[in-house]
């Protein structure tokens, strides 16, 4: 007995361990092969840890020390601290320790479904959001979200959770959405939508079962909508104007559609079957072919690009996933609980706001930016689902071939996972986010423009743009570099270009890059060559 | 307890197709009467009259005599009186050469202020200086402060760009340049091309003109400036009536859901509510209860399909230029219009639902059937 109890706890042990392990390596990856932080968005978050252990004690809004960079504070405070602690420079201890605290999101997200579905099924979902490209991507950038991801999971945790006392979850949760709100109010929102999805579900399921409907559980998103709009009116007014009313009517239309849809397939009479399963598992898997191949003939959000033919490669997760999600689903609903159910709430919820940024007319920036960051959103529920999918494989189907099948589509999944990360950070892929990783040249070209600069404005891409402005403090004009390239302006008084222009062109706003002429390097050449390190070169008009 | 009656979700669903009908119908109108008011804006202030030279085939080719600016400038009736001269002339702005219009006036900035145009720099003040529209000055890489080159026939004249604006009209197109740049172009100044003017405010319009066609010589005409403006503004208001007037049949509709919904569950909770009822409960608790039961069904109902409509209606306008990428449907609902469909659609639930409602509080315990 002592030795089958110890076989069980190294596995549970393994069961924590690998997933997290997987999580953090892949998340730091980046930095380990640059030796930068990864993504643009890491520079003001960097350059604020520095002014705040450089002034401190100091009002953390003050603008004369800060400028106006003072909102979502989470990871910056976290940077700060992490550095006076290690004594390593802001830049490198943000680099490393902020990608390891979003990895940590997995360890709540393990715990999380193994309190709903236990450790098989919380070992291959955690598995599959550690390795899920979107997912690895967006969390191992320093910035707001990554360091929301954990805080995000771990308010869902506990709101599922039944194990701790009413008034101590009360407590943690207060103390997490303040937390969450102050460093990313995005990931607010949605949770609150997420939340307040979930607790209507749970009651009306409830109110289906005849037991006490605990009506009380409206407080916690009511909680997190009421930190959220207290941010709002204290430090971010600009947001009311923002988003108009109509665009809130739409988006919230969005969830109200869903929002039944999904009570009835959670409440459905559960039909078995296996041509019905087959069907349905064949139908999802060609819906989801057919919008990605949609997304390579035409833009799907206004100012979005065309992808390349091939990149329907990078989305095969989502279309080897479709079937097993189906089956998870039929999973889900055999386990005749409320609780289990919730998953699917938190998916609606998810795939509302995608819906909103999709068909709801919101602006070009907006609907873009909301459709690709949405996307990391819905990977922990679609995980869930995926999980149990492969698990009802492994365990409950009971043939070979079924077991076969799902081994052959997990592995595929986590591979072509894998492959899509090395082909963002390696292969520096057009439309994944290749301008994220800097380049130690890079960062030296642009310390020495700084000496150079002065009053002078440099034109440059946005990539260039967030490391000169925002960490620098240099003016940068995004548009007028590229306005001389394409011979369309006068000449810049400093133009700053790097060797991935040649591949993949001039990155702009919006996240993707658009092509430059073929002769942009003569029009580059007619300027003065003032410095040039291999990858970064830097010219005087 | 009735709400978990197997035909409340039916009875939401049917609410809701109803009130998606009306949210769709509003949502697309609502990008139409933006569309047309768009539109509408873009032309000049409405109520303007034009005088123009009777034989002239176009604008350039007509002949006002400029003295007529004087006579109407004199008349207490008239607003504003805004002479013009429109010459193609021949623009050079380093390295390219093409034909332009060039619309001339004696106030540069009061005309641009007619025009409502936004400017970058400064309205132009003697005959060295020009105005370019924005348009134009794209298509001719014609940046702030560049001299330019004027040409017609033999004349010619060198001006600087001392502002670019944009005023939504032809004139974005266009150069504007002082009415003395023109003279100088043309070589006379006796005649302009077009007088436009305006009626001050009360004035009896029909009369006004009258009075002015005597004043006019018999080789000019005066013709009315099309007021787009206006006319938009009535098509919205003429669409918001035809569409108030429409969404009166489909409340009408939803009253008769309604009184289906409260009488069939009268009829299902018959038990129920003899026994509440022999039980010693108040004549008004099936009242309360049928009444409650209607509002909830249709309050949850309207909002589904004010969500179902904007949603469906959006959906299908991106699937639509997924596949015809010219439409650029975009359909929206106002917050307000919502809350209307709302309050309209409780109300009807409402009504619908009282004669049911009232005949089983009417009805004694006894005569119930059990």
């Amino acid at each position: 007995m002592p030795y089958r109890k110890s076989k069980v706890y190294t596995r549970s042990i393994f069961y924590v361990i690998l997933p997290v392990t997987v999580a953090v390596l892949s998340r730091v990856y980046p930095y380990l092969i640059s030796g930068l932080p990864f993504s643009v968005d890491s520079w003001p978050s960097i350059r604020y840890a520095e002014l705040l252990l450089g002034h401190t004690p100091v009002p953390l809004n003050d603008a004369s020390v800060f400028g106006g960079s003072y909102d979502e504070l989470g990871d910056k405070l976290f940077g700060a601290v992490v550095s006076a602690l290690t004594g390593l420079q802001p830049v490198y201890a943000m680099a490393f320790f902020v990608p390891v605290a979003g990895a940590f999101s997995i360890l709540v997200f393990y715990v999380l479904v193994d309190g709903l579905y236990g450790k098989g099924v919380s070992f291959i979902a955690s598995l599959f959001l550690a390795t899920a490209f979107s997912d690895v991507i967006l969390t191992a950038g320093v910035k707001g979200e990554t360091y929301a991801h954990p805080l995000y999971l771990l308010l869902i945790f506990l709101f599922l959770n039944q194990k701790l006392g009413w008034w101590k979850k009360t407590l943690l949760f207060t103390v997490a959405s303040v937390s969450l709100v102050l460093t990313h109010y995005y990931t607010a929102i949605l949770t609150v939508a997420i939340l307040a999805s979930m607790s209507l579900g749970k009651i009306i399921f409830r109110a289906k079962e005849g037991v006490s409907l605990e009506i009380r559980n409206l407080i916690l998103p009511a909680i997190l909508a009421g930190s959220t709009l207290m941010y709002f009116l204290l430090y971010a007014n600009w947001a009311f104007n923002f988003v108009s009313v109509i665009d809130w009517l739409s988006a919230a239309s969005y969830q109200a559609v869903l929002f039944p849809l999904t009570l009835w397939l959670a409440l459905k009479h559960q039909t078995q079957g296996k041509a019905r399963t087959a069907f349905m598992c064949s139908t999802f898997s060609v819906a989801v072919f057919a919008f990605t191949w949609l997304a390579t003939r035409k833009p799907l959000v206004p100012g979005a690009p065309v992808l390349p033919a091939n990149y329907i490669l990078y989305a095969g997760p989502f279309i080897a996933a479709a079937p097993l999600c189906v089956l998870g689903y039929g999973m889900m609903r055999k386990m005749c609980s409320g609780e289990h159910v919730m998953p699917l709430f938190w998916l609606a919820a998810v795939l509302g706001l995608e819906g909103y940024a999709i068909f709801g007319n919101a602006g070009p920036g907006l609907g873009l930016t909301l459709a690709y960051r949405g996307v990391n959103f819905i990977l922990p529920p679609l995980a869930i689902l995926l999980a149990l999918g492969v698990h009802r494989l492994y365990e409950h189907e009971g043939s070979r071939k079924a077991f076969k099948v799902g081994a052959a589509l997990t592995l595929f999944i986590l591979s072509t996972n894998v492959y899509s990360f090395y082909a963002a950070v390696n292969l520096q892929e057009r439309y994944m986010g290749y301008f994220w990783l800097y380049r130690i040249p890079e960062y030296c070209a642009a310390a020495w423009v700084k000496g150079l600069a002065g009053n002078m404005t440099v034109a440059g891409d946005v990539k260039t743009f967030y490391l000169l402005k925002y960490y620098f403090d240099v003016n940068v004009d995004v548009f007028q570099g590229l306005k001389y390239l394409t011979g369309n302006a006068r000449k810049p008084q400093i133009l700053f270009v790097y060797d991935q222009m040649f591949k993949n062109g001039y990155v702009v706003y919006g996240g993707y890059s658009v092509d430059l002429p073929e002769n942009w390097t003569e029009e580059a050449s007619s300027l003065n060559q003032v410095y040039s390190n291999g990858l970064a070169n830097i010219y005087v008009g | 307890m009735l709400l978990r009656k197997r035909g409340t979700a039916l009875s939401i669903i049917a609410i809701a197709l109803l009130v998606a009908i009306l949210a769709t119908t509003n949502s697309i109108i609502n990008y139409v009467d933006l569309q047309v008011q768009t539109l509408g804006r873009l032309v000049s202030p409405g109520a303007t009259y034009v005088i123009l030279s009777r034989n002239s085939t176009s604008i350039m080719d007509s002949q006002v005599d400029a003295e007529l600016v004087c006579k109407l400038s004199n008349l207490s009736y008239v607003g504003y009186v805004l002479p013009q001269k429109i010459l193609m002339v021949n623009l050079t702005a380093s390295p390219s050469s093409r034909t332009v219009h060039v619309r001339s006036v004696e106030d540069v900035g009061g005309f641009l202020k007619t025009r409502r145009a936004y400017i970058n720099g400064t309205a132009a003040k003697n005959w060295t200086e020009a105005n370019a529209g924005e348009i134009l000055a794209r298509a001719l890489s014609i940046s702030l402060g560049d001299e330019i080159t004027l040409a017609v026939g033999g004349r010619q004249v060198k001006v600087r760009v001392v502002g670019v604006f944009r005023s939504q009209t032809q004139s974005d197109a266009e150069l504007v340049v002082p009415m003395e740049t023109a003279n100088r172009l043309a070589g006379n100044k006796d005649t302009v091309s077009l007088i436009e003017f305006t009626l001050k405010e009360g004035v009896n319009s029909l009369e006004a003109v009258n009075q002015i066609t005597q004043l006019l010589p018999e080789n000019v005409k005066l013709v009315q400036a099309q007021q787009l403006k206006e006319f938009a503004q009535r098509m919205s208001m003429q669409t918001l009536a035809f569409l108030n007037m429409w969404s009166l049949a489909v409340y009408a509709a939803i009253v008769a859901a309604s009184y289906v919904i409260a009488t069939r569950l009268i009829i299902e909770s018959s038990y129920e509510l003899a026994m509440l009822r022999a039980l010693g409960g108040k004549k008004l608790i099936p009242l309360v209860l049928v009444f409650t039961y209607t509002t909830t069904v249709a309050f949850t109902g309207s909002i589904l399909g004010i969500a179902l409509g904007t949603a469906g209606a959006q959906t299908a306008s991106t699937m639509l230029r997924w596949i015809m990428p010219s439409v650029g449907i975009t359909p929206f609902l106002e917050a307000e219009q919502a809350l209307q469909t709302l309050l309209l659609t409780l109300a009807s639930s409402i009504l619908g639902c009282i004669h049911p409602a009232l005949k089983t509080a009417r009805t004694r315990y006894a005569e119930q059937p059990l």
